[in-house]
Order: C-alpha cells, then structure tokens, then sequence
C-alpha cells in the first residue's frame, strides 16, 4: 500500500467524487451506467482489500490525519484498524454487489442518474462513519448516511414512501440528536473529540456523569440499530424502500450502529457500559423475541425480512451486552454474516417481485422453485445461514455470541437468560422455513406458471452473496485475524 | 497423517460437489456411479477395522480455528469403526436398491446429491475427535434429511402423510430436531466455558471441567441440555414427532436415514460420551451424574412403550416402521442409560451397540422390502394390501426374518441384542423399566405379526381388486431391487447365529474407549463380563420372560391377521374401553395435537395478537405524539401568531420580495444567466481546443503519456510527503 497514496481518503471520496459524474454521464447511458458504478466501487474495494492485507502483513493499523479545525482541535481522521477493516469491508462487498443488482432492478425506473449518484453517496458516508477517527466527524457521516438513503425511500420506493421515509429520517434524526447531547457532554468534560484519547481522561470523571453521556448515546445508537421499542421506523422503511436499498438498510447500514455500540460505548465508556451488561442483555433478548414472533406473522415478504433484521440486531446486542470477548467478536462477526444473508434474502425476494410483476404477498406465491430455481437455492442458504447451520457464517457468529453469553453467566440467573437467547435461533428457523416453504414449495399457482428466472445482473451478485456466506463460515480464521487482537487489547 | 480414515468422510463430499455439476449431463450411467462414492467410504471403513486390531486407536487433526481450539480432527477407535461400518455397507446396499427405485423420478439428480452430502455428514460426525466438528456433521444430515424428506417438494396428493404434505413435514422435522441441536449446543458450551476444550480425548483426560461444573449447580442441567440433541435426532420422547412424517420422502431415504444411521446418531453421541460420564460418577463420585443415567434410561424405556403402542394402530406401513423405529431406538436409549447405572458398564454399552447394529440391518431390510410392496401394489397403506404372499415370495420370506428379528424371536438377531438390553436393566434393578422393556417385546411381536399378516396373508383387498381389474400385473420386483434386502435378511440370520458369540466380542471390543485410553480404573471398578455377575437368575430369567412376552402377543396377533378368526373392527367396538384406547393411540396419545395448538397454532396467535395491538399502537404512538405538538403549535399560532407577528410578517415579507425580485432581474437574469452562458461558451471552446489532444498521432499521443506520467510521479512524492507527515 506504500505505492497507492491516502488509501483511505481515497475511499471515503472517490464515491463521493464519482457521484455527480455519474449523474451526468447516466444522461448519455441510462441504466448502463450503473457499470461505471461498478467500476468505481469495484476500485475502493480493492483498495480497501489492499489496506487489510497491509494491515495483517505489517501488523499495524493505517492512520491518515488531516488537519481540518484546528481552532476546535479538530484533526479529520481516518483509521483502519483491527476493527474498521472488516467492517468496512463488508459494507463496500455489499455495497458492489447490490450495485449490480440495482442495474436490472432500475430497468424500468426513472431517473436512473439520480438513483446512482444518491448511491454513491449513501456508501461513502457509511464507510466514512466506520473508518471515523473523532466524535464529531463520525457525527457527521452519521448524519450523511441519512440524506441520500431519505431521498432514495422517498422517490423509488413503494407505498407511502414520502411518510415512511419522512418518519424515518425523523426518527433517527431525533436519535442522532441524542448522540449529539453526548458526544458535546464528552467534549465539555474531556476536552477532545478525538476518540482515542477520550479513555485515559475520562477515568477521573464521576460515573453518574458518565452514565448519562452513555445512556444518551446510546438512545442514538438503539434507534438507528432498531431496538425494541426504538424500532418502529424500520418495517416501514425497509419493506418500503427500493429492494437494492433495502438490501443495504438492512445489510449495513443498521449494522453501523452496532460498529459504534463496539467502537464507542463499549472500548471507550468501557466500565460505565459493562454497568448496563445485565439490562442490555434482557433488552436484547427482549428484541430478538419480538422481531422474530413479528416475523412470523407477516404475510409481506419485505416486512418479514425487516422484523428478521430488527431479530438478527438483538443477537448482536446480546453479544455486545454480555462483555466478553468472543461476545464482542461474535457480534462482529454477525455484522459480516448478516450484511451476506439478509442481502442475498431482500435479493432474492426483490428478485421475485421482479420476475412477478410486483407481487410480494406471500399469500399469492407459492411452487415457485419450480420455476426459479436458483432463486430458490439462493433463498435456502439465507436462510439457513440466519438459522446458524454449519459451514454458512451465521453458524460460526451465532456460535460466538452465544460462548460469549455463557463465558459472562456466573449465575443461574444469567444462564437462563443466555438459555433462552440461544432458543432464539430456533424462532428464527420457523419463520424462515415456513417463509421458505409458501414461497417455494407446494403446488405452483396458475397466475404464476409464466415466471421467469431472475436475469444475470440479478442472480451472480446473488450467487456472490451466498459464496461469501459460505467463505466465512468455512474460513473464519480470515476475519478473526482482524477481530480478534483488537477486542483483546480493547477489552481489559 | 494416514489417507484412509480422512478419505473415508471425504469421498461423498466430492460425490456431492461432483454430482449437481456434470450428473445431468452423462445420463443413466450416473445412476450406477453414485453407489461408488459410498462404496469407496465402505472399503475404508473395513479397512480401519485391521487398523484397530490391536488396540491401537488413531487421533489426527489439523488446525481450523485456532483461536478457540477448534481443529478439525479423527478419532478412530472401536465405536467410530463398528457406526462406520455399519453406515457406509448398509448405506452402499441401499444406494444399490436406489439405482432402480428412484429411476422414473425426474429429480433424481437432486437425490443422488443429497444421498451423497447426506453420508459424508454422517461420516463426518462418526468420525470427529470434538464436539463442534460433530456439531457440524449433525447440522448437516439435518440439511439433507430435511431437503430428502421434502423431495416431492410440490406437494402431490400421493405423497402427504395423512394431513401434511412433505414440505411441511420437512419443516416439521427440521425445526423439531433444531430445537434438540441448540439445546445440545448450549450443553456443549456450558462446558467449553468451564473446560476450555471440546475435544472428546481432552475431556476424558483432565475431568476437572465435571467439578467446575458440578460446584455451580450446572452439572444435571448441562447433561440433560446435552441430552436434548440425541432425543432429537433418534427421535425420542419429547422429540420424536417428526419421524412419522419423515416418511414423506422417498423409501430409500426412510431406509438409510431415518432408519438405520441418522437416527443412530443420538445413540452415537451418547456412547460416546458414556464411558467419561461413567468414570467421572463412579471414580469421582458426582451424584448428579447418576440421576442423569436413570433419566435416560428411562426416557429409552418411555418412548419405546409410547412408540410400540402407536404402531399397532397404524394403518400405512411405512408409519409402522416409523414408529417400530422409535421403539427399537427406546431400547438403545435404555441399555446406555443401564449401563451407567451398573458399575459395570459394559455390559449396557455393548447391548445398546449390538441392538444398533442389528437393528439397522434389519430395519433396513423392512424399509426396502416396504417400498417392494408399495412399489408393487400402489398403496402404501396395509389396509389396502393383502395375499400378497403369492405374488411376492421372495418378499415375502425377507420381509418375514425381519419382522420376526424386530419382534425378537431366537434365533434371530433382535432376540440376542433385545435380550441383552433386558438383562442389563433387570441385572441394574429397576422394576418399572424392565416391566416397559418386557411389555413392549409384547406388543413388537403383536404389531409385527399384525403386519405380516395383512400384507401377505388375507383376502385380497378391495384396492388389489381394483388395480388388477385395470390391468395391473402384480409381480415380485426387479433383482436389483431384491438382492440388497436378500442380503440383508441372510445377515439377520447370520447375526443371531453367531449372537451371544458376537456379543461376548463385543465386550472386549468396547472396552477400549475414550476413557480407558487416557485413564485406569481402581480397584473398585473391575470391568468384568455380565457372566461373572451377580444375579444368574436374571441369565434365566429374562429370556424366559421375553418368550412369554413374545407368545403374550403373538397369539392374539396370529388369532386375529394371520388366521383372520377375529376381526379387529369388532373387537374395537366390542369394548367402550377398548375404543377409547384406540381413540387414544390413533390420536399419537395427543401428544403431536398439543404440541400444534401449543408451538404453532399458539405462537401464531400470540404473535399476531402482539402485532395488531402492541405493535400498531406503538406505531400510532408516533401520531399521537406528532398530533399532540401540531396542536399545541396551532394554539400558539391562533393566539401570538395571528395578532402580532403577522403584521410583522406582511411588512417583512414585502421587503423581500421587493429585494428579491430586484436582486433576481439584475444578478440572475443578467449577470448569472449571462455567466452561465459564458461557462457554457467557455467550456465548449476549451473542450474542443482539448479534442485536439486525441489527435491518433503517435507522436503527440506520447508526450501526453510522458506529460501525464510526470504528474502521476509528482502526485506520488506530493503524497508520500503528505503521508510521511
């Protein structure tokens, strides 16, 4: 990486950059020009790829600082370390893949350019919030991942996408406000912004003070992770978004929230959070339950898979909450699993509204493997990699978070908690066989007998998604050479 | 690192990656090469058994994830051999049976596929050194067992059970030994958090992790979380409700996986960690343990009483294997649970392994020559079937060892393993055990004969008039189709020739274990051979009883299906008792009815109650509070508002609109108009100035190659400088 200079600015603002010559350019070639997106992201990519290798080579994180206010202290950072890389990673995988998928699934749309250009600048801002190195300009690419993702909602999305996608922004607007509160708190107690040097000075502050900066903070972070009961924003918005967007909603961007539970509440307010252990965890079980038994209940293919998100978000909090190591990691660990299953499922299920006119209802589908084969496979390893089946990542994260749980339950007590969170994993099973189940299987309806398998565009981003779930369930030494010397040293 | 244990689990897996590739695309031919994979796997299993011989046990792994200790690894000793064997060779004959089963079926690729990942997994978990390498293999013949059970994916009619179609039946299966899997999991990582390792070797050699547990009241709870996973998967009680829908797949799948391997793998595991278990309660003196022993003991001897009873009324066949199945598994369930009980607890473990072994053989045999019958009349209900000894014979006399193997008539096979099983539970001293054990070879011997005898003795059924009506011949079936089961039913008989013999090997076999190797008994535990035990009575005794047993049921069964001196809808209606149990054991004694209104029915309701009103209102908070400020904001609009700020409004108001609309004629439509137009010339002219540059003269083409090179470099030092800084 010596030879590429400012790897990691570059990554942050070559999307950036792209985004209003994309628009301009998709005058000439429409949805063609959702290739040059590619092109682009594919390049970030690898340059990200890069910045991993070098990292595990040389054993040793990549800071770029820039002096940005020097007045307010203020350095514009970007760090890729243990932590930030394999998230980062996952979201700009994400992010190439679904850009392909966005290719056939705009075929029909308006406006294409738009589309584009406000894409790129949803992915730059969430790499930015994970590659963020002080509080206030991780503020702001927290705020940036809002705008484009509201007017993306607004106009391609379906329903009433001009509320849903107002009441969510609202919503985690208001949520982010609350981060706001804390992080000014932190910088009137401490001094700094910058988040690696908040630890040391925060040590002589009293904990009550503390304990509201984290409980401010993380009222921002449970709302845009969708917690129960700070998740009502996310059914609507992410059933009713267009399905490329859901696919990243769901896949990463929820998950950054999770990224700065990890990076923020837990390395930095370490002992104020490890306070919260035992009520997060309940929290945390609480939502699991909840996003699972909504699931089950849906009849709309797109909200079910976004209760299953709110679902799969409980896991990560559990993990967070119960302190440990392998929870941290486990947690982590989801993100990447995760971001590869529920992409591929919002994937396929845009997939099948495509081929089907828009049908999403699962009451009217049904014997669709037999005439979308390999969208159905596709669905099968979703699923089965949410429901922890061995060889797919989810087994290997699942397996994780719930050691993590045990290694923090010293009493009967928090056993049974971890008990009932591990039973969890058999909610989500059900809901997604029995979805599995009405879409694919059974007599194929008439109306349906005409359907077609899903174009290329759609099925090898697909396909690639589920490669990747299965890469990390087989190879899991990869990623946990990044996390797991991080949360040691960050873990006292 | 030796090839031949690690090929052995390896060779179906390529079966399975080769077969979705090119199987399509070379034909019928793939139909006769599919056998290979597992038949490779076979020859490596026989192989090991030379390897072990001698008492020498194998022990290899490679590192996967070092971090937590998980490597993936082999462990070869007497048990791995004896399931692999058993596994692979009777997995080959019914792959063999298969080629000519399945061959009319469009999606047969599909099955070859499955059948092939279906083994390795299998193997994969017989032969693991650690819990989560099984763990892995456990899931996966889960996968292949719920993608086989829901083969007829599209639901025909001819394939539900009763009233469930396969691919609810898959699903059925799948979720219900789930819940058994994470409740094995979460046993198995108790004892990671307090043992640090979950290599089976490790855990026999330093026992301390049984302590740890032990003083934080965890010991009974994780062994009976551990316990979860083997109920599910042998289908036990209260996880055996799957099993009977099971038999929506194919034959050969309800043969080889849900009759003589998948199931076995609950009894596997727990044979497996039996010895460690049995040390740690009677050389370290863990009472927990104990209590744990006689729980699944008695589960074993529950389930086989709950099972065998609901099989007398089964009206399809293969139902009555189903259930058969379960039974039988009762029994292995119960000989591992005595031999924990015995101080001696060889005596159960080799009994519990026997009846594995026979059992598999013949219940394969039954399954196999099922689907023949089935096949052949076009009915898998025993209702409809009848007479058909004439027609069948050879069927006939195979499917005959083997329902008289189940019912454990001597000299048979089941007779010796079933026999063993009694003797240990009667020589631990459990009454109420024995008595389920003795009551059930009763009522095997009654439904195996009610089965027999309505199949192949009788008057033709009203269905075998109808077909033959229309032209059906009916016929023995084709030779590749009956050798495998011939076979079988020859080593059936050879087993109980060489019975009590194989069982005194058995003994001596076993002995070497996970324990044994890393440990030596005291004194006070002697691992002696039941003979040289107390209570010779029961030597007596208990093959007494089993034949009394066997004639208790036997004659009513004869009475009635073979002799058809009785008929059993009279004998039903005879008794308001007799038609209440009849009631009971038809409803699967309403087991499976409360756990739908419980776990399906219930949580559907729960859940939707939970959405429309917790759930909706949470989202119509949202308004309410959105109203609340709308309308305390028009309250202080009417008043503040409307009086003063208005006036203040209108005057400043015009004041910018006058500005603006100056501000707009001169600085928009003259000057930014006007510099937008220059822009516009701007750029036109400098890009078509700029056009020049591609000009496809070499010449000038190179000195922009040179030119931009050199800005390249000066943007590389320029960031070198940058980063160095």
């Amino acid at each position: 990486m010596s030879y590429i200079p400012i790897p990691l600015l570059q990554i942050v603002l070559v999307p950036i950059i792209a985004s209003p010559l994309i628009y301009y350019l998709s005058k000439r070639l429409n949805t063609k020009s959702g290739y040059i997106v590619l092109v682009v992201l594919c390049y970030v990519t690898l340059l990200m790829l890069g910045v991993g290798y070098e990292f595990l080579m040389r054993n040793s994180e990549i800071l770029e600082e820039y002096s940005w206010a020097p007045v307010a202290g203020l350095y514009f950072g970007l760090k890729a370390d243990g932590l930030s890389i394999p998230v980062a990673l996952i979201i700009l995988l994400l992010s190439t893949a679904t850009s392909v998928y966005s290719i056939s699934y705009m075929e029909h749309k308006s406006n294409v350019g738009m589309y584009f250009a406000l894409y790129l600048l949803y992915v730059a801002g969430m790499v930015g919030t994970v590659l963020a190195t002080n509080l206030i300009q991780f503020y702001l690419f927290w705020e940036l991942m809002l705008v484009p993702s509201y007017f993306l909602i607004a106009e391609w999305g379906y329903g009433d996408r001009e509320r849903v996608s107002f009441k969510y922004f609202l919503y985690t607007h208001v949520g982010a406000l609350s981060l706001l509160a804390g992080i000014l708190a932190t910088y009137a107690f401490v001094g700094t912004f910058n988040m690696y040097e908040i630890p040391s000075r925060i040590a002589t502050l009293s904990p009550s003070v503390l304990r509201w900066i984290v409980i401010a903070m993380c009222m921002g972070f449970f709302v845009k992770m969708a917690v129960v009961p700070l998740h009502t924003w996310l059914p609507d918005a992410h059933a009713e978004a267009p399905t490329p967007i859901s696919m990243l909603l769901s896949g990463v961007m929820i998950e950054c929230g999770v990224y700065a539970l990890v990076r923020i509440a837990l390395s930095i307010f370490y002992e104020v959070f490890s306070g919260f252990s035992s009520t997060l965890m309940i929290l945390a079980v609480i939502t699991m339950f909840y996003g699972g038994m909504m699931a089950l209940v849906q009849s709309d293919i797109k909200r079910l898979l976004a209760y299953s998100s709110i679902s799969q978000i409980g896991y990560m909090l559990f993990g967070i909450s119960a302190i440990t190591s392998y929870g941290a990691i486990g947690s982590v660990y989801h993100i990447i699993s995760h971001a590869c299953a529920k992409g591929l499922l919002f994937a396929c299920a845009g997939a099948i509204m495509h081929q089907t006119n828009g049908t999403r209802d699962i009451r009217k589908l049904g014997g669709l493997a037999q005439r979308m084969p390999v969208t159905a496979i596709l669905f099968i390893v979703g699923v089965f990699s949410l429901a922890g089946v061995p060889t797919l990542s989810g087994f290997i994260s699942e397996f994780m978070i719930f050691l993590g749980g045990f290694e923090s339950a010293n009493t009967i007590g928090k056993v049974t908690i971890v008990v009932i969170a591990v039973l969890c994993a058999a909610l989500t099973t059900a809901y997604g066989l029995w979805a599995l189940r009405r879409i694919f299987f059974g007599p194929l309806r008439p109306e349906l007998s005409e359907v077609k398998e899903a174009p290329l565009t759609m099925i090898v981003p697909m396909s690639f998604l589920a490669l990747l779930s299965f890469f990390f369930g087989l190879y899991p030494r990869l990623p946990l050479a990044f996390l797991e010397p991080w949360i040691k040293a960050a873990l006292p | 690192m030796s090839i031949i244990p690690w090929l052995c689990w390896i060779a179906p897996f390529i079966g399975f990656i080769v077969t979705p590739l090119i199987g399509k695309k070379i034909g019928r031919v793939r139909d006769y090469i599919e056998p290979v994979f597992t038949l490779i796997s076979a020859f490596c299993a026989t192989t090991l058994i030379s390897a072990i011989i001698d008492g020498k046990v194998i022990h290899e792994e490679i590192p996967w994830i070092e971090e937590l200790g998980i490597n993936i690894g082999i462990l070869i000793d007497p048990l791995s051999v004896i399931m692999a064997n058993v596994v692979t060779w009777i997995g080959f004959l019914i792959m063999v049976y298969s080629i000519e089963y399945m061959k009319d079926d469009p999606s047969v690729n599909r099955f070859w596929t499955m059948m092939n990942l279906f083994v390795g997994g299998m193997l994969l978990l017989i032969l693991s050194d650690n819990f989560v390498q099984m763990f892995i293999g456990w899931e996966l013949v889960g996968v292949a067992s719920f993608s086989l059970i829901g083969f007829y994916y599209r639901d025909e009619r001819e394939y539900w059970i009763e009233n469930y179609p396969p691919s609810h039946c898959s699903m059925k299966a799948f979720v219900i030994t789930k819940i058994g899997d994470l409740l094995m999991l979460i046993g198995a990582l108790i004892i990671y958090t307090h043992s640090g390792t979950l290599n089976f070797v490790k855990l026999a050699e330093d026992l301390s992790w049984v302590g740890s547990l032990a003083r934080s009241g965890l010991l009974l709870p994780t062994l009976l979380f551990l316990l979860c996973g083997p109920l599910g998967k042998s289908a036990q009680f209260p996880f055996h409700e799957w099993l009977p829908e099971a038999m929506a797949g194919p034959t050969p799948v309800s043969a080889l996986i849900h009759a003589a391997t998948m199931v076995k793998a609950g009894v596997y595991f727990i044979a497996r960690i039996l010895p460690i278990l049995h040390y740690a309660y009677w050389e370290l003196g863990y009472a927990d343990i104990l209590l744990f022993f006689y729980i699944v003991a008695f589960i074993g001897a529950f389930t086989t009483f709950l099972a065998g009873s609901q099989a007398i009324v089964a009206k399809e066949l293969k139902k009555i294997l189903a259930y058969s199945t379960i039974s039988q598994i009762g029994y292995m369930m119960l000989g591992l649970g005595v031999a924990g009980l015995l101080e001696e607890y060889i005596v159960g473990l080799a009994a519990a392994i026997f009846h594995l072994i026979s059992h598999a053989v013949f219940k394969a045999l039954l399954f196999l020559s099922a689907g023949a019958v089935i096949h052949s009349v076009e009915t898998k209900y025993v209702t409809e079937m009848g007479g058909l000894r004439r027609y069948m014979r050879i069927t006939f006399y195979c499917m005959l060892i083997g329902a008289m193997a189940l019912a454990g008539l001597p000299p048979l096979s089941g007779f010796w393993s079933k026999d063993a099983i009694l003797l240990s539970t009667a020589l631990s001293g459990r009454a109420l055990l024995l008595l389920l054990g003795l009551a059930t070879a009763g009522v095997t011997m009654f439904y195996s004969l009610r089965m027999i005898g309505l199949i192949f003795f009788g008057e033709e059924s009203e269905h075998i008039k109808e077909i033959k009506s229309e032209g059906h011949h009916i016929h023995e079936v084709n030779p590749i189709m009956w050798i495998p089961y011939c076979v079988m039913s020859i080593l059936t008989i050879i087993i109980g020739i060489i019975g009590p013999f194989l069982e005194g090997e058995l003994h001596n076999i076993l002995a070497l274990n996970v324990v044994s190797y890393t440990h030596s008994y005291t004194e006070l535990v002697v691992i002696r051979g039941a003979t040289e035990l107390e209570g010779e009575l029961w030597h007596i005794l208990v093959p007494l009883l089993s034949i009394i047993m066997l004639i208790v049921g036997g004659v009513p069964s004869y009475i009635i299906y073979i002799d058809n001196r009785l008929r059993p809808e009279q004998i039903v209606e005879s008794s308001a008792l007799l038609k209440a149990i009849y009631k009971f054991l038809v409803m699967r004694w309403y087991i499976n009815p409360v756990y739908y209104a419980v776990f399906v029915d219930g949580l559907i309701n729960v859940s939707t109650n939970i959405y429309n009103y917790l759930e909706r209102s949470l989202n119509g908070f949202n308004s309410v509070f959105v109203k609340f400020f709308t309308s305390l904001a028009l309250l202080m609009f009417s008043d503040i508002e409307q009086r003063i700020l208005e006036g203040f409004n209108a005057s400043l108001v015009q004041f910018f609109k006058g500005s603006s609309s100056a501000l707009f004629s001169y600085m928009e439509l003259i000057t930014l108009e006007g510099f937008n137009m220059n822009l516009a010339r701007f750029f036109r002219t400098s890009s078509q100035l700029l056009r020049r540059i591609q000009t496809g003269i070499l010449s000038y083409n190179i000195i922009e190659i040179v030119i931009g090179m050199l800005i390249l470099i000066l943007f590389t030092i320029f960031g070198l400088l940058m980063g160095g800084a």
